[in-house]
């Protein structure tokens, strides 16, 4: 590991899919829209709970210690002692 | 020349034996006493006119109300000394007094100091607080938001110690699946700062994809947190890009390091806490909202049910001919009168035309001819004749009666009656 991180992730932040799942409930509880576009955001809105659902599964725990080995070079390895 | 001028025939008498020195050998002399006598002394006074030079060292001078003392300070003589030489600040200062033999100068080595009324890191503390918050360092507006959901953490602290294990073991209660990276540093003494400023440069420069980081210490004295109150530290956290918590010491504790976070809490611990949702509340959450999806649905569709019922009460809608049934009655009715009106109106015009048409046929020639009289007309004219002077004797007349018609001569003709 002694290349920048770039962003792995490219999709949209949790907090802002979590947010756009709330303004489709929200939506959809006023009546506001019409029956067609009802059932588009229904159909939006389960596609975006089933992601943000397996988002929260998907990573394990990983705990690691950074080590420097020189000036741009750093390596990683398990932290130890990690028992509860 | 002047004879009154009268120079001593002879020079001074010194003794032979009379010590005559250099000036060299005298202030060396006296250099040996002073050192000799005060050997290092501590005294009180205050600071005047401190500079220091482009060598490191500085140059001051110490005072009370009727002396003063010139000192210097030498750059590093004294490493742990945290605080600036500050014009006016009351001091103790330990150090040797000696003379300067170049200047002639009677001087004191400084080898320590520190501020009368304060403690020397209490003092430092203030003074770099004042002069960050001067900075901005400190304004709310710079603070970034901390992300609600982090996904990989960075931890600058000891990887030995309570407070790392403390850590970890509230992350991962609070949400399975995180990615954690630890960069241990020493959390006190001289090496403690730059290793913390680097760490947070570092993981700027080569993680930038860390979401947060979480940079303390467990509790200790102020002298065992003082790392966090460096200036160095303070700027690696001010020009740090991710987040940064801060969580040095307990609750009371107050470093500089807090001032300048996105975000202070008050211990290690405190900031696991802080720093994740908890993941079944978030879980909940998201269940929660997904069972309002079908929810809503079926309010809006139910909402359209009835408004489709109350309509199909409606009696219109029940029997729909009803909407044209009611106009056509009375279009019937407005007929039915109508019609009564013009047959009425029809009757009287007939009668009344029946009695024209009677008056009309009494008036008529012919009928008058019917009752005997006759019409007479002159030939070859035809015209009817209405005078007897209009014909003479021996013309021909026709006369017409009530049937047909005959040619006769006329006779005679007399004068009408006057």
């Amino acid at each position: 590991m002694n290349q920048k991180n770039k962003k792995q992730e490219d999709q949209e932040p949790f907090e802002e899919s979590l947010e756009r799942l709330e303004g489709i409930v929200r939506k959809l509880e006023s009546g506001e829209e019409g029956l067609e576009r009802s059932i588009k955001l229904f159909e939006d809105g389960s596609t975006l709970s089933k992601q943000l659902s397996e988002r929260l599964e998907s990573v394990k725990q990983k705990v690691e210690v950074l080590i420097k080995e020189g000036k741009d070079r750093f390596s990683a390895k398990p932290f130890e002692g990690d028992e509860d | 020349m002047d004879s009154n001028l009268k120079f001593p025939a002879e020079p001074l008498p010194i003794a032979p034996e009379t010590r005559v020195f250099s000036i060299s050998e005298l202030t060396k002399n006296i250099r040996e006493v002073l050192e000799g006598e005060f050997g290092e002394v501590w005294v009180e006074g205050e600071i005047s006119d401190p500079k220091t030079y482009p060598s490191g060292h500085t140059y001051f001078t110490l005072k009370d109300a009727e002396s003063q003392l010139s000192a210097v300070l030498f750059k590093g003589s004294a490493p742990g000394m945290k605080f600036e030489l500050a014009h006016g600040l009351l001091v103790l200062a330990r150090g040797r007094v000696s003379m300067y033999s170049k200047r002639g100068q009677v001087q004191m080595v400084v080898s320590a100091l520190q501020p009368k009324a304060r403690g020397a890191l209490q003092l430092a503390f203030e003074q770099l607080k004042a002069k960050l918050e001067k900075e901005g360092l400190f304004d709310p507006a710079r603070k970034k938001p901390i992300p609600a959901f982090p996904r990989i953490i960075g931890i600058v602290t000891s990887a030995q110690g309570a407070a790392i294990r403390d850590m970890l073991s509230i992350l991962r209660r609070r949400f399975d699946g995180l990615h954690i990276r630890i960069y241990p540093v020493a959390v006190q003494g001289d090496s403690a700062a730059p290793q913390i400023a680097q760490a947070v440069r570092d993981l700027n420069q080569y993680f930038p994809d860390t979401d947060v980081l979480l940079v303390g210490r467990g509790g200790g004295s102020l002298e065992d947190l003082w790392a966090f109150n460096e200036e160095t530290v303070a700027r690696a956290i001010a020009s740090s890009k991710i987040p940064v918590i801060s969580c040095v010491g307990h609750e009371t504790d107050f470093t500089i390091a807090d001032f300048v976070a996105d975000l202070r809490a008050p211990t290690p611990s405190a900031a696991a806490e802080l720093v994740v949702q908890h993941k079944d509340a978030v879980v909940e959450h998201l269940r929660r909202l997904t069972q309002r999806l079908p929810t809503g649905l079926v309010n809006l569709l139910r909402r359209y049910e009835e408004s489709l019922r109350h309509l199909s009460h409606s009696p219109t809608l029940k029997n729909p001919r009803r909407i044209y049934e009611e106009p056509m009655r009375r279009v019937d009715e407005i007929t039915g009168r109508l019609g009564q009106a013009l047959k009425q109106k029809v009757l009287h015009a007939e009668k009344d035309l029946l009695l024209q048409a009677h008056k009309l046929e009494a008036l008529s020639p012919l009928n008058v001819l019917a009752r005997g009289y006759a019409i007479a007309f002159k030939l070859p004219e035809e015209t009817a004749i209405r005078s007897s002077g209009e014909v003479k004797p021996k013309r021909r007349v026709k006369i017409r009666v009530h049937q047909g018609e005959f040619i006769t001569e006329v006779l005679e003709s007399h004068e009408p009656k006057k």
